[in-house]
């Protein structure tokens, strides 16, 4: 097993809306858990709000659960280099005071691997099929597809065993989504890095993932094999989820 | 049914760094009374500059020209129209919806701003009128909800209360800018379906930009596909959609991944051309698996297929 994520809860303090307001709380999670092993896809599904992201920022320990551990597998030494998030938006992912290549070098410094930067980037670059151009350029440059490129470069560049992308593509035209859905395909055959995809879409989960957790209001309400799942859905989430895809098809 | 608007022959220059770039030229299309027209494409096709130029919302020293812009019977002579007609004639809701509200004043503030200045209700009538109209996009406990402000409304909500606004100043034409991008699929749906009700019950002529093709699928009854600034495949929404002549086009629907879809999506191989740069010929042809000899030499016209699809392709010509 690559992660195991065990009773994880978070809840949040949110301020009133004016300052004399009292802060409430707000449980964003509630008892989830879950585990992934070594080269497989996880698919994680719910509507917005459902509390997705909060558990892929919790996955990749960008904040503290409430309750809760992540445990680790043997083949998780680092776990800060080991599982790198993907997120949303490809125009917040970079900082436009720096080029692309300067972003992609960061995190190598951090991680105590400056000496095989250039390898590694060269690597990262040639497994997204981009340029090593591309490295000159400031993140304001590059179009959305080749900006979420360049950051599954940078997440690819530590040598991950996991990837957590939340809805990687959910920002981006259909055929750029193609070629990036083709790419993480890819890197998870050559590498075999390990896949949590976030999305709302289930078409484009049902085509990465291996296996499905579906989400409502803070759990996990259903898991199992993805062609399972959406061929026989037993929680009402998921059914309305499939009926309102449905509805597009 | 009525035509609301017509357009000829539609060019945009927008500034950039080293002067005027083209982002649209020859856009010609018609919307009527009650019906949604779907515009699909990539990201910087030209889809949101040709609806900007409809309202007169484009950045200063953007350069609009048009052999004819007709709007209710009424030809317009210059650019200058558009802004006029905007309001009260043409109405424009945007993809990201908070950022096109006031984060200072609550909603209900903001919508009787609307109603007294669009149809000089006073005060207590616009209040009314202004419940009447949160009530009627589907929000609940509209008394409390008029005096939340943006931030306290979710994404969906703030979509609806930007939805009532431009209900407020009873349109004849409504420009939907990928209103629903960012929400979820079942959101996306009951915006979808609100705007869908509203345009029969109100007459609104929709143009819908939006580049999930799934949605146009579902709400669109005509569709025009652009790339690199012109259109290049229009006509019924099923035959565009379902059955499209255009490589482009054709491209584009393939990329969407289906629960029995191969392992390895197609995807259109390079990027959208620059407007700076344009290829020669037909736009398209560097990265069509189609092209002819002729592609790059000059720009196709466009075609009226018999079913009357228009499509903008040398493959098409004869037929």
């Amino acid at each position: 097993m690559l992660l195991t994520a065990e009773h994880l809860t978070k809840v949040y303090r949110v301020p009133g809306a004016l300052f004399w307001q009292p802060t409430r709380s707000l449980t964003a999670l509630k008892d989830v858990s879950l585990r992934i092993g070594e080269g497989e896809a996880l698919g994680i599904v719910g509507v917005s709000g459902c509390g997705k992201t909060t558990l892929a920022h919790l996955l990749c320990r960008i904040i503290r659960p409430t309750s809760g551990r992540l445990c680790y597998g043997p083949a998780i030494h680092d776990p800060g280099r080991d599982i790198q998030l993907i997120s949303q938006n490809p125009h917040d992912a970079f900082d436009p005071s720096l080029t692309v290549g300067e972003s992609l070098e960061e995190p190598l410094r951090i991680h105590g691997m400056a000496r095989e930067r250039q390898a590694r980037i060269s690597r990262a670059l040639a497994d997204v099929r981009l340029d090593t151009d591309i490295g000159l350029r400031r993140p304001q440059s590059l179009s959305g597809g080749q900006r979420q490129r360049a950051a599954l470069a940078r997440a690819l560049a530590c040598g991950p065993k996991l990837l957590v992308c939340d809805e990687p593509t959910s920002a981006l035209d259909l055929s750029i989504q193609a070629d990036i859905l083709n790419n993480l395909a890819e890197l998870r055959e050559k590498r075999g890095v390990a896949l949590i995809f976030i999305s709302h879409d289930l078409d484009v989960v049902s085509h990465v993932s291996d296996r499905i957790c579906v989400m409502g209001s803070g759990i996990i309400v259903e898991e199992g094999k993805t062609r399972d799942v959406l061929a026989h859905p037993r929680h009402p989430v998921t059914r309305a989820l499939i009926d309102g895809a449905a509805q597009f098809l | 049914m009525k035509e609301t608007l017509r357009v000829e022959n539609l060019r945009v220059r927008l500034p950039q760094a080293k002067g005027l770039i083209w982002v649209c030229r020859d856009v010609s299309f018609s919307l009527f009374e009650g019906e949604i027209l779907c515009c699909v494409g990539e990201s910087g096709c030209g889809k949101t500059s040709t609806a900007l130029a409809l309202t007169g919302l484009l950045p200063e020293h953007s350069r609009i020209s048009f052999d004819r812009l007709v709007f209710d019977g009424e030809a317009a002579r210059d650019a200058r129209a558009c802004a006029r007609w905007r309001g009260r004639g043409i109405a424009h809701i945007f993809q990201e919806a908070r950022a096109h509200l006031d984060p200072l004043f609550c909603i209900g503030a903001q919508l009787r701003e609307t109603l007294t200045q669009t149809r000089g209700l006073d005060d207590q009538a616009a209040q009314k009128e202004s419940r009447r109209l949160l009530e009627r996009v589907g929000l609940k406990d509209v008394p409390d909800l008029e005096r939340f402000y943006p931030h306290q409304l979710s994404g969906g909500m703030n979509q609806r209360v930007l939805i009532a606004l431009a209900l407020a100043c009873a349109p004849r034409v409504l420009i939907a800018d990928e209103p629903t991008t960012g929400l979820d699929r079942n959101l996306r749906l009951e915006i979808a379906d609100l705007i869908k009700k509203l345009a029969a019950e109100n007459g609104w002529a929709v143009f819908w930009i939006t580049h999930d093709i799934r949605l146009a699928e579902t709400i669109a009854d005509r569709a025009l596909v652009m790339y690199a600034g012109r259109i290049v495949e229009e006509g019924g929404a099923e035959a565009v959609l379902k059955r499209p002549l255009h490589p482009y086009t054709q491209a584009l629907l393939a990329c969407r991944p289906g629960r029995d879809a191969a392992d390895r999506l197609p995807s259109i191989p390079g990027e959208v051309p620059d407007f700076r740069c344009l290829p020669s010929g037909c736009a398209f042809h560097p990265r069509c698996a189609q092209r002819l000899q002729e592609c790059d030499r000059e720009i196709p016209k466009n075609t009226v297929q018999p079913n009357g699809q228009g499509v903008r392709c040398y493959l098409r010509r004869n037929t």
